[in-house]
């Protein structure tokens, strides 16, 4: 696709782009096989405060296997302050998780095959589930909960379509990565 | 539409047309037999020579020879005015019903068809709330409605979520606040910041939780009240009426003369009934017109010219609410509405296609018998990257990858079959396939694939041999190998096809339909030779496999079947100067001209999408 020196190759096969800008990679689990192109922001700095003299939580976000995080995307865990104490909670990717152009996520939990289009925004400890598919320019509520098999769209998202049972084989991303 | 390019596939349910029955009228039909058996049977005037092994299964018997070689050429010009009608028309109004996208198919394993979201029948499995994702019982459904009867609640503005915060919430000094909230509480909706002390009178909650009981104290709208109203008025009816409405027929027939009596004229009730010395049963109409408070609309007016159009609300929020409030300060919280897990049934047969798991967060499914895994499915892409799919030059040859892909266990021979010009439109484009028949490898393991990726590609049925082209197009275009395949993989193979698109009237303001958009129909025939247990051919056959299991005697049977699909190639854009009509001399002269009759036989009308051959 491109010149072979734009993706760092690890051994779990995750493609990283050198251009992406990866912030705390210490805190963050790649699964394996997935793709980070060019611009792309993972905050793994932003992780849990824990009182003092206990062991911080390792991970800020995991990431599954075979995901795709195109140009300019940010991922950024959610925050929110609890019993005065305001701090960043972990956010957890499935496998086969597209996020499209220049969309910011926040989500708490995304599941197995999601594919999240263009300039979407997922809001704050929103939860996605699997097989689901967000139309370009999306915009979820903070703190909503899009079940399976749907389809959102608008502003804020709301579901507009049932996906079919085939689903998941639609929203695989196995192709994609053998393609890079 | 969809964007560029798609590939829809028309169900066979479209060509089931009144018409197939009075053919088949010599058979009677029997509800305790598989309606498939009637509905897809081969009209008695062809040639009745029934497998041994599957009745239902007609044989095919094509009309037009398929051979693509034996085809005259010169005279393709008259053949097609004269098959038009045998076309699949994607234009017809009718066949837009029937076209979807491969991933929206099923299959019936027993009908050996090709099943659509319209010949499926749904059958719910549980009800769950989308929002908290918690099962609601069937039995509470129908007591308590369904919407969620826990704490989602939608905005009523902006259709979000809702969340739960304490009044005196404030994010400027956390420090303050102690460690368990206290009330009184909002619903605040963090998308559009509509909290519900913004209503007139302000709804503010006692406690976090159980907010669905806490609203319903709070809110009565002026519909709540009027159907605990009538419900209230029916009971009561009902309650004197009680001792009449027994179960004997009598009662049955007073209570249909109620009805009718008060349909004709309030005149009417002091004739008929009285004369047989009954008590006088009547059941009186809460029957109130809404009435049009002339000092309330007056009020509202004020009220709007006051407010603004601003804290008016529009239609959508309106009608989402059964009191139809006027104004955004009136509008309630919403209940999330429930979804339901349904599980599919074939409409012929009544044979279970889909059955998801009952628990509501899998997404797994029991039975799951859909289409991508029984058809070969098809691709287009372009083989000249600067074609534009919303922006075709009229007159100029474009070339398009069209790729089969076998979901099957079993090599397969294709034929793809399309009219020569596009039917149904006066602005017909030219089509060609360049090599119409082929053969697609079976899906195999994957691991078989790269141990015989060494090998070279697969002899095709014309029996040359055709390397995967590497160089560009252009020097390919004068290979005399063009009417061979172009790539062939290990379960999927890729042609080449032509199309000619001609100069079209921009028609899309002036009628209702785009004349420019540029949809190819294409007939596919699947032949190809399946393993079939002897055991499984008394209970209709299922997909052929290679597992051998059952231990049964295996043979081989030629298995055909056959569907039309539809390529969206692309909307033909303006006419560009310096290409101009080339009707006579053809960029390339096809050496295998595509049939040009692809027929709507009746292997399509009325068989089942697929047939043995004994």
């Amino acid at each position: 696709m491109s010149q072979k020196s734009e993706y760092i190759q690890t051994e779990t096969g995750n493609k990283v782009s050198r251009k992406s800008l990866i912030i705390g990679s210490q805190n963050i689990i790649l699964g394996g096989k997935t793709i980070i192109q060019a611009d792309c922001c993972i905050r793994g700095d932003l992780r849990r405060l824990v009182p003092q003299g206990q062991n911080a939580a390792a991970v800020a976000i995991a990431v599954g296997r075979y995901c795709f995080l195109s140009k300019g995307c940010l991922l950024r865990p959610p925050s929110k302050t609890y019993r005065g104490q305001f701090s960043y909670y972990p956010m957890k990717l499935g496998d086969h998780v597209f996020v499209g152009e220049g969309s910011v996520v926040e989500a708490a939990v995304i599941g197995s095959y999601v594919n999240i289009g263009k300039n979407c925004v997922i809001g704050k400890f929103s939860i996605i589930k699997d097989c689901v598919r967000i139309e370009d320019g999306t915009v979820i509520a903070p703190n909503s909960v899009i079940p399976s098999f749907s389809s959102v769209e608008g502003y804020p998202g709301i579901v507009v379509e049932e996906l079919p049972e085939t689903a998941a084989e639609m929203l695989e991303l196995k192709e994609l990565y053998k393609s890079i | 539409m969809s964007s560029f390019p798609y590939i829809h596939i028309s169900c066979p349910c479209n060509e089931d047309r009144p018409q197939t029955l009075t053919i088949d009228s010599a058979r009677p039909i029997s509800p305790s037999k598989s309606p498939s058996k009637h509905d897809f049977s081969f009209p008695p005037a062809a040639p009745q020579t029934p497998t041994k092994r599957r009745t239902l299964l007609a044989p095919f018997t094509p009309s037009v020879s398929f051979d693509a070689t034996n085809l005259d050429l010169d005279d393709d010009e008259e053949l097609t005015d004269e098959d038009e009608e045998n076309n699949f028309d994607p234009r017809d109004p009718r066949s837009a019903f029937s076209l979807f996208p491969i991933e929206n198919l099923l299959y019936c394993e027993d009908c050996h068809q090709i099943r659509c979201p319209r010949c499926v029948q749904d059958e719910i499995v549980c009800w769950y709330c989308p929002s908290c994702l918690f099962e609601v019982p069937s039995s509470t459904v129908k007591s308590d409605g369904n919407r969620c009867t826990r704490n989602c609640y939608l905005c009523p503005v902006c259709t979000a979520l809702l969340a739960v915060i304490p009044v005196n919430h404030s994010t400027l000094n956390p420090g303050s606040t102690s460690d368990h909230p206290t009330g009184p509480f909002n619903l605040f909706c963090s998308h559009c910041h509509w909290t519900t002390s913004d209503l007139s009178p302000p709804i503010q909650l006692e406690k976090p939780t159980s907010i669905s009981a806490q609203l319903s104290k709070l809110t009565h709208s002026p519909q709540d009240n009027e159907f605990t109203r009538l419900k209230q008025h029916y009971a009561q009816q009902l309650g004197n009426a009680q001792e009449d409405f027994t179960n004997s027929p009598a009662a049955l027939t007073r209570l249909m003369g109620l009805y009718t009596g008060l349909g004709s004229s309030s005149g009417s009730h002091g004739g008929g009934r009285k004369g047989r010395g009954v008590k006088k049963l009547e059941m009186k109409e809460v029957d109130r017109p809404r009435e049009v408070i002339e000092e309330r609309e007056m009020e509202i007016v004020e009220r709007m010219a006051k407010a603004g159009l601003n804290a008016t609300t529009n239609a959508k929020q309106r009608l989402s609410q059964p009191h139809e409030p006027r104004f955004i300060s009136d509008l309630t919280p919403t209940a999330v509405l429930l979804r339901t897990k349904r599980s599919k049934r074939c409409r012929a047969c009544r044979h279970i296609l889909v059955k998801p798991e009952s628990k509501v967060q899998t997404t797994r499914f029991r039975i799951r018998l859909v289409a991508l895994n029984y058809i070969p499915s098809l691709t287009i892409k372009r083989l000249d990257s600067t074609i534009a799919w919303n922006n075709l030059t009229p007159h100029k040859t474009h070339r398009f990858l069209l790729t089969v892909t076998n979901p099957l266990f079993d090599p397969i021979s294709v034929s793809l079959l399309t009219p020569r010009r596009t039917p149904g439109t006066a602005f017909a484009s030219r089509v060609t396939i360049l090599c119409p028949e082929f053969e697609v490898g079976a899906n195999t393991d994957v691991w078989d694939d790269a141990l015989m990726s060494t090998k070279p590609a697969a002899v095709t049925p014309s029996g040359v041999a055709t390397p995967p082209v590497a160089g560009s197009f252009a020097s390919f275009s004068k290979d005399p190998k063009m009417s061979t395949v172009y790539e062939q993989k290990r379960n999927y193979t890729s042609v080449v096809i032509e199309v000619v698109p001609p100069e079209i009237p921009d028609t899309r303001d002036t009628r209702i339909r785009d004349e420019r958009l540029l949809e190819i129909p294409i007939y596919v025939r699947v032949e190809f030779e399946a393993e079939v247990d002897r055991d499984d051919e008394e209970g209709g056959g299922g997909r052929p496999s290679h597992s051998g299991a059952s231990g049964g005697a295996v043979q081989r049977e030629k298995v055909e079947y056959s569907y039309w699909c539809v390529v969206g190639v692309g909307r033909v854009g303006d006419p560009v100067e310096g290409v101009v009509a080339s009707e006579p001399n053809t960029p390339v002269r096809t050496p295998v001209g595509t049939p040009v009759k692809a027929p709507r036989t009746p292997a399509a009308m009325r068989t089942p999408l697929r047939q043995v051959r004994s």
